[in-house]
C-alpha cells in the first residue's frame, strides 16, 4: 500500500514548485489579480514544456499518456501559488473530454498547448446533480441557450457543451457564441457565461460518457484546494513564530496553537482524501473514483473556507489588508469551496451514494 | 500511489474469513468486550479468547514464541476488517495486549515474559492500567504513588483512578514515585503487579453510562518483590511511554467501528416513517447523515495513511495523533447526528448509551487538548507557552 507520491512524481512536483516560486511568485499573481485573460504566455510555454499540458492526453494522440495522480501533483502546485493558468479548465477539462470523444485532431493542440480548451455544462437554474439534463436546446446543429461559471472561458479557444441530446464542440470564436467575463472575489480564477445564440456546433458523443470529466475537475479542484491550504497554513505558521505580542510569539499562545493544529488536522484530512480520489479515478472502478471524488469534493467546500479564515484571523489586522498575501489563499478557498458545486450539492450525492443506494 | 492490499494479506483474510465461518458462533456473535461484561458474557468470552488464541488470532502482531505470528501491520488490518464484518467480538485484553504487552517484550526479563505473556493472550489473566491518579491525569508525571525499597520488596502506598477493567483484573501495571527528588519525569518506575496482594483495595467506579467500567484503586503497605519492576529503576516514564508508538494498526482501525455506528443510524432512519413520508426523504436528515458518512470516509482515508506508513516501515510520526483527534471529533459527529435523525428516540437504548458513552473518547488516553498541544509543538514547532 502506498498513499503518497513516488519518487519520480516527487521530483516533477520539486521541479514545478522551484519554477511557480521562482517565476510565479506573489507579484505574478497580483499583476495578473481580476485580469480577464492573465499575461500567462511565457507561464503558459514553460508547462507546455514541462508536459503538463500532454499530460492527460493519451500516447498514441501524442501525450504522454498519465493519469489523474499526476496531474495532482500539478494542480496542488499551482494552488499553492494561486495561479491563474487555465490548466484545470484546458488540461483536465478539455483534455479528458477531448480524450473520451476521440477527437484526435484537436488533442494534439491541447497536448502541444496551441490551443487551450474548457469544458460548459452548467446551468443557472440547475446544479450539477442534474447536469444530465441540460437545458441547452439543439436544433439543426445549432445550439441555443446559457452556460454559466464555464471555467476560463475567456482564454478558451475551443469549447466542449453539453446539450440536449449529446456533447458538442465549438470554438469559442464561433458565430453565435457570446462570452461574459463574472467578477468574482477570488481574482486569481477566471469564470464566464457563455451564451449560444443558433451556434452551429459538431456533435462528438453522447451525454453520458462525460461523466468522468465532471469528477476529474471536481479532484482537480480539490488538490488545488489542498494547495492553497497548504500555504494559507505554512504562512500562517511562520507568522505566529515571528510576530510577537506581550513579548513572545504569538505562537506560544495555546489559543493560537490549537487553532493550527486544527487547520494541520485538516489539511491532513483532506490530503489523505485527495490522494485516495486521485488513486481511484485512475485505478477503481467508475463508479467508486465517482464516490472519492464526491466525498473530497464536499469535505473542502464543507472545512476549508474555515482554514483560510483561520489563517486571515492569525495574522490579526495586517491579515485583513490587501498587502499580506494571506487573502490570496482564503480567496482561492472560497472559489474551490462553491464552484463545481458546493456541499449543499455534494452531501446530496453522498446521501444518495450512502442512504439511497 | 496503490491502495489494493497486497495479495499475501489478501490471502490472510481469506483464512480468517474461513476460520470465522467456521468458529463463530451466535453466542458469541455481537458480545461487547469492553466495559461493564456480565458475569455470564464473561464466561463465553473468555471462552471465545481461548479458541482465538488457539489460532494464534489474538495478537498476531507478537513474535511466535509468545504465541503470535509475527504479523505485519496489513494482517493485523484485515484481521480487524473481517472480524468487525461478521460482528466477532475482539479480545478480552485490549489495554494488556496493545498498551502493556509491548512494554514487557520491550523491557521485561525473561521470567517476566514467560510469565505474563501467555496468560494475557489466552485471555486467562486479564490486566490493567495504573496511571492515572486523581492529582495526576493530563500531567502524568506528576504521579504521587509512592514505592519505597525495603530489602527485596518494594512497598506501596496511594490511589491510582480511571483504571478500566480494574475491578477484574488479575495483574496491573503501576507507575509510581520511586525517587521523589528527581526531576519529575526521572523518578518514576514501572511495576508489574498482582491484584490480590495484600493491602490493594480495588473500588469499582460507576460511568456516566451507569456502567461499572472502570474502578479506583488504593495502595496501604503493599509489599511486592523487587522482580516486579519492569525495565531500570526509575526509568518508568520511558518504558510507559513506550506503548504508545505501537499502536499504529490499533488506531488505523478506529475507522471501523465508527462506520459501521453510522451505517447502523442510515439503517434505523432508512426504517422510518415521519409524518407519511420516509424519513430519508427529510432534507435535513439527509445532509446530516451525508455529512457523518463523509467523515467516515475520510477517517478510513487517514487511517490508510497510517498503515502505509507503518507498512512501509516508517517510524510512527504525528499521524497517530491526527487520527485519534479525528476520531473522537467523529464519534462526537456520530453521536450528535443520531439526535438530529432520530430526535427524542436518541435518548433511548443504544444511541442514548453512545452519545453518553462516546463523550470518553475524547478524554482516555489523553485528552484531545493535550494531542493539540503535541501536534502543535512536535509537529509544527510552536514555542511552549
Ligand atoms: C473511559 C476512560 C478510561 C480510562 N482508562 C484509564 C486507565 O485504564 N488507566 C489510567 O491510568 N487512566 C485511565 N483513564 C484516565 C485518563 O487517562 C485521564 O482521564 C486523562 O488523561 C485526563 O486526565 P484528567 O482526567 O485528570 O483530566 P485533567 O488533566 O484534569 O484535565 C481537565 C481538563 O483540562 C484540560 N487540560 C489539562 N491539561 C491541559 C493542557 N496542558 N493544555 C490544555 N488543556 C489541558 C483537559 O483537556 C481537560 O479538558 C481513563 C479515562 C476514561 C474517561
Amino acid at each position: 500500500m502506498e498513499t503518497n507520491y513516488s519518487a519520480e512524481q516527487q521530483a516533477f512536483r520539486d521541479s514545478l514548485r522551484r519554477y511557480l516560486s521562482d517565476k510565479c511568485d506573489q507579484s505574478f499573481i497580483r499583476e495578473n489579480w481580476d485580469e480577464v485573460v492573465p499575461h500567462t504566455e511565457e507561464l503558459w510555454g514553460n508547462l507546455v514544456e514541462m508536459g503538463v499540458t500532454a499530460l492527460l492526453v493519451p500516447e498514441q494522440s501524442g501525450g504522454l499518456g498519465m493519469g489523474m495522480v499526476d496531474m495532482g501533483v500539478v494542480m496542488e502546485e499551482l494552488g499553492r501559488r494561486v495561479n491563474p493558468a487555465p490548466v484545470l479548465a484546458s488540461c483536465v477539462g478539455a483534455t479528458s473530454a477531448a480524450a473520451i470523444y476521440h477527437c484526435n485532431d484537436l488533442l494534439a493542440t491541447l497536448a502541444d498547448g496551441s490551443k487551450i480548451g474548457t469544458v460548459a455544462f452548467e446551468e443557472a437554474d440547475k446544479t450539477l446533480l442534474s447536469w444530465q439534463q441540460p437545458g441547452v436546446s439543439i436544433k439543426s446543429g445549432k445550439l441555443n441557450g446559457t452556460k454559466v461559471r464555464v471555467l476560463d472561458a475567456m482564454a478558451a479557444d475551443v469549447l466542449f457543451v453539453t446539450a440536449a441530446d449529446g456533447v458538442y464542440l465549438i470554438a469559442a470564436d464561433a458565430d453565435g457564441v457570446t462570452i461574459e467575463a463574472t467578477e468574482i472575489v477570488d481574482g486569481s480564477r477566471r469564470i464566464a457565461d457563455v451564451v449560444f445564440e443558433d451556434a452551429a456546433a459538431e456533435k462528438v458523443g453522447e451525454l453520458a460518457d462525460f461523466a468522468p470529466v465532471i469528477d476529474r475537475l471536481l479532484v482537480g479542484l480539490s488538490a488545488d484546494a489542498l494547495g492553497a491550504a497548504e500555504m494559507a497554513l505554512f504562512t500562517s505558521l511562520e507568522y505566529a513564530k515571528e510576530r510577537e505580542q506581550f513579548g513572545v510569539p504569538v505562537g506560544s499562545f495555546q489559543a493560537v496553537q490549537h487553532m493550527l493544529a486544527e487547520m494541520f488536522q485538516q489539511v491532513e484530512m483532506a490530503k489523505a482524501g485527495l490522494h485516495y480520489a486521485l488513486w481511484a479515478l485512475d485505478d477503481a472502478e467508475a463508479e467508486e473514483g465517482h464516490r472519492a471524488a464526491v466525498l473530497i469534493k464536499a469535505f473542502i467546500a464543507e472545512e476549508f473556507p474555515h482554514v483560510g479564515a483561520e489563517a486571515v484571523q492569525i495574522f490579526g489586522g495586517a491579515g485583513f489588508t490587501w498587502e499580506y498575501d494571506i487573502h490570496l489563499f482564503y480567496k482561492r478557498l472560497l472559489s474551490a469551496e462553491l464552484l463545481l458545486g458546493g456541499s449543499d450539492v455534494w452531501l446530496e450525492e453522498l446521501a444518495r451514494i450512502a442512504i439511497d443506494r | 500511489m496503490d491502495y489494493r492490499y497486497p495479495p499475501e494479506a489478501e490471502a490472510f483474510r481469506q483464512q480468517v474469513r474461513g476460520w470465522l465461518e467456521e468458529n463463530l458462533t451466535d453466542e458469541v456473535k455481537g458480545l461487547d468486550n469492553r466495559g461493564d461484561i456480565e458475569p455470564d458474557d464473561l464466561l463465553i468470552l473468555k471462552g471465545w479468547n481461548k479458541k482465538l488464541a488457539e489460532e494464534r488470532m489474538v495478537a498476531i502482531s507478537w513474535p511466535e514464541e509468545f504465541g503470535g505470528r509475527a504479523a505485519g501491520v496489513m494482517d493485523q488490518v484485515v484481521l480487524a476488517e473481517e472480524m468487525h464484518r461478521v460482528g466477532a467480538p475482539g479480545p478480552l485484553n485490549p489495554i494488556g495486549l496493545n498498551n502493556i504487552a509491548p512494554s514487557i517484550m520491550t523491557y521485561g526479563t525473561e521470567e517476566q515474559k514467560e510469565q505474563y505473556l501467555k496468560p494475557m493472550l489466552s485471555g486467562e489473566h486479564i490486566w490493567c492500567q495504573g496511571f492515572s491518579e486523581p492529582e495526576a491525569g493530563s500531567d502524568l508525571a506528576s504521579l504521587r504513588t509512592r514505592a519505597v525499597e525495603d530489602g527485596d520488596d518494594f512497598v506501596i502506598n496511594g490511589q491510582k483512578v480511571w483504571n478500566t477493567l480494574g475491578h477484574y483484573a488479575d495483574y496491573c501495571e503501576l507507575l509510581v514515585r520511586t525517587d521523589p527528588d528527581a526531576p519529575k519525569h526521572a523518578g518514576i518506575s514501572c511495576l508489574l503487579i498482582d491484584m490480590k496482594t495484600p493491602g490493594i483495595d480495588v473500588r469499582p467506579l460507576t460511568t456516566m453510562t451507569g456502567a461499572k467500567e472502570f474502578a479506583e484503586i488504593f495502595f496501604e503497605d503493599v509489599r511486592v518483590p523487587k522482580s516486579a519492576l519492569l525495565g531500570p529503576l526509575n526509568q518508568g516514564w520511558m518504558v510507559a511511554m513506550n506503548t504508545l508508538s505501537n499502536e499504529r494498526a490499533g488506531i488505523a482501525n478506529l475507522h471501523l467501528g465508527v462506520r459501521r455506528k453510522i451505517a447502523g443510524l442510515i439503517d434505523e432512519a432508512k426504517s422510518r416513517v415521519v409524518d407519511g413520508k420516509p424519513l430519508t426523504e427529510n432534507p435535513v436528515v439527509r445532509s446530516r447523515l451525508a455529512k457523518a458518512y463523509m467523515m467516515g470516509e475520510m477517517q478510513k482515508a487517514v487511517g490508510d495513511v497510517s498503515i502505509a506508513g507503518a507498512a512501509n516501515g516508517e517510524p510512527p510520526g504525528a499521524e497517530s495523533s491526527i487520527v485519534k483527534i479525528c476520531w473522537t471529533e467523529i464519534e462526537h459527529l456520530v453521536a450528535e447526528t443520531s439526535a438530529a435523525v432520530l430526535g427524542a428516540d436518541a435518548l433511548t437504548d443504544r444511541w442514548g448509551d453512545n452519545r453518553l458513552y462516546t463523550r470518553a473518547t475524547s478524554i482516555a488516553g489523553g485528552t484531545t487538548q493535550v494531542n493539540r498541544n503535541i501536534v502543535a509543538r512536535r509537529v509544527l514547532g510552536l514555542p511552549k507557552g
